[in-house]
C-alpha cells in the first residue's frame, strides 16, 4: 500500500481515448468563487473597512512600526495576547494590510468555529482554526502570514492586575510549525490590548457551565486607548536542530524577546489613553 | 487492461467508466450487489465471475453513500468481492471508490485534511467507509502484486450524488436547509471528475490513497446559490423536533457536522499522478446545475412532442 506511485503509463496512445468519453463536460465559466480557498471573503472585508479603519484611526490611533522586519514570502506572526474580546489581531491584521499591501491569517481558537454567526465572520475575515497541518499548509504551500496568539485564552482571561505579564507559551507548537515549515518567527509585541477591555474578574461558575473558558467582569465596549504594534526581527527557527529542548528554548526565546520590548514601551508611554 | 469487472456499472459513476471502458475495446463484465444472499453466497458469486471472466482489472464503485449513509449490504459485497479477488490470480489492479466522508467533519481538523489524517470513528458512515478500506487493505497484504488504489473523493454531484451533503443538496428541492449562523467550507466535484480518475487509476500503477476534489473551498451558501437553489437556514434543536412532529428524516449526525464545520479534502497528493480535478468547486456546482437544466429541458421537449403527438 506504501509503495509510491509511477506514471510510467501516462504516453500510451489510448488514454486519451480512454478518458476522451467522459472529459470536458463540467463548465468553464470563468467566473471566481467568492473568497479564497481558506474562506476569507474580500468582499466582507471591504465591506468591514470603514469601520475598522475608524477603530485603527480615530478610536485606538494605533501606531506600528518594524514593517521591514516582516519578509516576502511566508512568516508566522507571534503576538502576546490580552484583552476581554481582544481587538489585536484586526489591529495587526490592518496595520500589515495597510503597510505592506498583504493579508495576515489569523489563526484562532477551535471554540470559535462553535460559536453561530461568530465563528461566520472569524473565518470571512481571515481567520482560521488553528491547526499544524492547516499552517504547515498556509505558511510553506501558499507562502502567507499567519498570525499566531501562543499565550491563548490564558492571556485574555487574565485578570487586570496581571497585564503586560505573558503567560506560558504552551510547549512551543508554534516554533515546530515554523521549523517543518521553513518560515521565520516575527515577533509582534502589541501595547494597550490589555486596558481596552479589561478584565475585572471571572465568573468560573458561569464559564464551567456554559463550557467556556473564561466568562469575565469587563467593559461593554472597547474603551479609547492608545494602540502601539511593533514587529521585532524575525527568528529563523528552521536551519537548526529540531528535537524537543531546542523548541523550548525558542519558545522561551521568543516569549522574553516580547516580553522586554512591551516593557520597554511601557517605560516610553507617558499616559494610556493619549500614548 | 483488457477486461474489467465494474461493480454497479448500470449507474452513476460505475456508468460513466464501464461506458468509457467499452468505447475503446476493453471487455466490462458488470456485477451489482446481491443483498439477498450471505457473505459466503455472495463471496462465491464473485469467485465464480472471477473464475470464468479472469479480470485483470476491478472497480469496485458502488458504495454510493446518500442521505441515509452508507448501507451495510454494501459493505458487505465490498467484503465479499475482497475475498473473492484475493483468489483471483489474473487481477492486476483494484480501484476502490471510497469517500471523503472517511474523514468525517469536526472542529479540530485542518482546514484541508489530508491522506494522513485520522478517520473519524463516531460516525456511522465514516465506520462503515473504514471496514471496506480495512478489508481493502487486508487484500493488498495478501496480495502484493495488485496495485491497489483507493480513490476518497469529496462531495459528488452528478446523474447519482455521492456524499451526505451532495445528495442533501441535490435532492432538496428549491429550499436547501442549513444550519443557522453557520456557513462552513465545503467542495463538490463532478462524477465525470471522478470518473477520469477511476480510468486513470485502472490504466496506469497508482497503488495507495488519494483524496480526490479540487484545489479549493467555497460557502456552503454560495455552492447552494450557485446550484439556484434558495437557503433556509434553521436551528438544528428546531429541525429535530419539527421532524418528530412532522415525522420526516432529521439530519443524520454526520451530514448536521458537515453543516456546521465543513470539510475540505487536501488534494495535492492527487494532483501529483494526474489525478487532480479538472474544475474548481464553483465550477462542478455550475457544471452540475446546468447538466441539470439540460436534462429537464430534455424531459420538458419530450413532454411537449408527446402531448403535440
Amino acid at each position: 500500500m506504501h509503495e509510491e506511485p509511477t506514471r510510467r503509463n501516462r504516453s500510451l496512445p489510448d488514454f486519451e481515448a480512454l478518458v476522451g468519453g467522459v472529459r470536458g463536460v463540467p463548465a468553464a465559466d470563468a467566473e471566481r468563487p467568492l473568497g479564497d480557498r481558506w474562506g476569507r471573503d474580500p468582499e466582507l472585508v471591504e465591506r468591514l473597512a470603514p469601520f475598522v479603519d475608524f477603530l485603527y484611526d480615530r478610536w485606538f490611533r494605533t501606531e506600528a512600526d518594524g514593517f521591514e522586519n516582516i519578509p516576502e514570502g511566508g512568516a508566522l506572526l507571534v503576538a502576546n495576547h490580552a484583552g476581554a474580546f481582544p481587538p489585536d489581531a484586526p489591529q495587526i491584521q490592518w496595520a500589515v494590510r495597510r503597510h505592506l499591501e498583504r493579508d495576515v491569517y489569523m489563526m484562532g481558537e477551535n471554540l470559535l468555529s462553535r460559536v453561530p454567526f461568530l465563528g461566520w465572520v472569524f473565518r470571512r475575515a481571515g481567520g482560521i482554526e488553528a491547526n499544524p497541518e492547516t499552517a504547515r499548509k498556509l505558511l510553506a504551500d501558499d507562502g502567507c502570514l499567519a498570525l499566531v496568539f501562543p499565550e491563548g485564552t490564558k492571556g485574555t482571561g487574565k485578570h487586570m492586575s496581571q497585564r503586560y505579564r505573558l503567560q506560558r507559551f504552551g510547549r512551543g507548537g508554534f516554533v515546530r510549525v515554523a521549523m517543518d515549515a521553513g518560515v521565520p518567527i516575527v515577533p509582534v509585541v502589541v501595547l494597550g490590548a490589555e486596558e481596552a477591555m479589561p478584565v475585572f474578574g471571572n465568573l468560573d461558575f458561569v464559564a464551567r457551565l456554559a463550557n467556556l473558558p473564561y466568562v469575565p467582569l469587563t467593559s461593554l465596549i472597547w474603551l479609547p486607548v492608545k494602540f502601539r504594534i511593533k514587529f521585532l526581527p524575525p527568528i529563523h527557527v528552521a536551519d537548526g536542530p529540531t528535537d524537543d529542548h531546542t523548541v523550548a528554548l525558542y519558545t522561551e526565546g521568543i516569549r522574553d524577546a516580547i516580553q522586554t520590548a512591551l516593557l520597554d514601551l511601557i517605560g516610553a508611554r507617558k499616559s494610556v489613553v493619549l500614548g | 487492461m483488457r477486461r474489467t469487472v465494474v461493480t454497479d456499472a448500470a449507474r452513476g459513476i460505475g456508468e460513466l467508466v464501464a461506458e468509457a471502458m467499452r468505447a475503446v475495446g476493453v471487455g466490462v463484465h458488470s456485477m451489482g450487489q446481491r443483498p439477498s444472499e450471505s457473505h459466503a453466497q455472495e463471496a462465491e458469486a464473485w469467485l465464480e465471475v472471477c473464475r470464468e471472466f479472469e479480470p485483470d482489472a476491478l472497480f469496485v464503485s458502488h458504495l454510493r453513500i446518500r442521505g441515509g449513509g452508507l448501507s451495510r449490504s454494501a459493505v458487505q459485497t465490498a467484503e465479499a468481492i475482497f475475498a473473492a479477488a484475493a483468489r483471483c490470480p489474473s487481477l492486476q489492479k483494484i480501484v476502490l471508490l471510497s469517500s471523503g466522508q472517511i474523514y468525517g467533519s469536526r472542529d479540530d481538523m485542518p482546514t484541508f485534511a489530508g491522506e494522513a489524517t485520522p478517520s473519524d470513528t463516531k460516525g456511522a458512515t465514516a465506520r462503515a467507509l473504514g471496514d471496506v478500506e480495512a478489508a481493502a487493505f487486508r487484500f493488498a497484504r495478501t496480495r502484493p502484486d495488485t496495485a491497489l488504489t483507493v480513490l476518497r473523493p469529496t462531495e459528488v454531484l452528478g446523474s447519482l450524488p455521492h456524499g451526505l451533503l451532495a445528495d442533501h443538496v441535490a435532492s432538496s428541492g428549491a429550499f436547501v436547509t442549513a444550519e443557522l449562523g453557520f456557513d462552513p467550507q465545503v467542495q463538490f466535484m463532478t462524477d465525470h471528475d471522478v470518473a477520469v480518475a477511476a480510468l486513470t487509476a485502472l490504466h496506469e500503477h497508482l497503488p495507495g490513497v488519494f483524496n480526490l476534489g479540487p484545489h479549493d473551498s467555497l460557502p456552503l451558501s454560495q455552492a447552494i446559490r450557485l446550484a439556484t437553489k434558495f437557503r433556509v437556514g434553521v436551528n438544528r434543536t428546531v429541525t429535530r423536533a419539527a421532524s418528530v412532529l412532522l415525522r420526516t428524516d432529521p439530519w443524520c449526525a454526520e451530514l448536521a457536522s458537515l453543516m456546521r464545520y465543513g470539510r475540505a479534502l487536501d488534494t495535492s497528493r492527487a494532483s501529483a499522478v494526474g489525478l487532480g480535478s479538472a474544475c474548481c468547486a464553483a465550477d462542478a456546482v455550475r457544471g452540475w446545475r446546468d447538466t441539470a437544466r439540460e436534462v429537464t429541458a430534455t424531459v420538458e421537449e419530450t413532454w411537449a412532442l408527446t402531448r403535440q403527438s
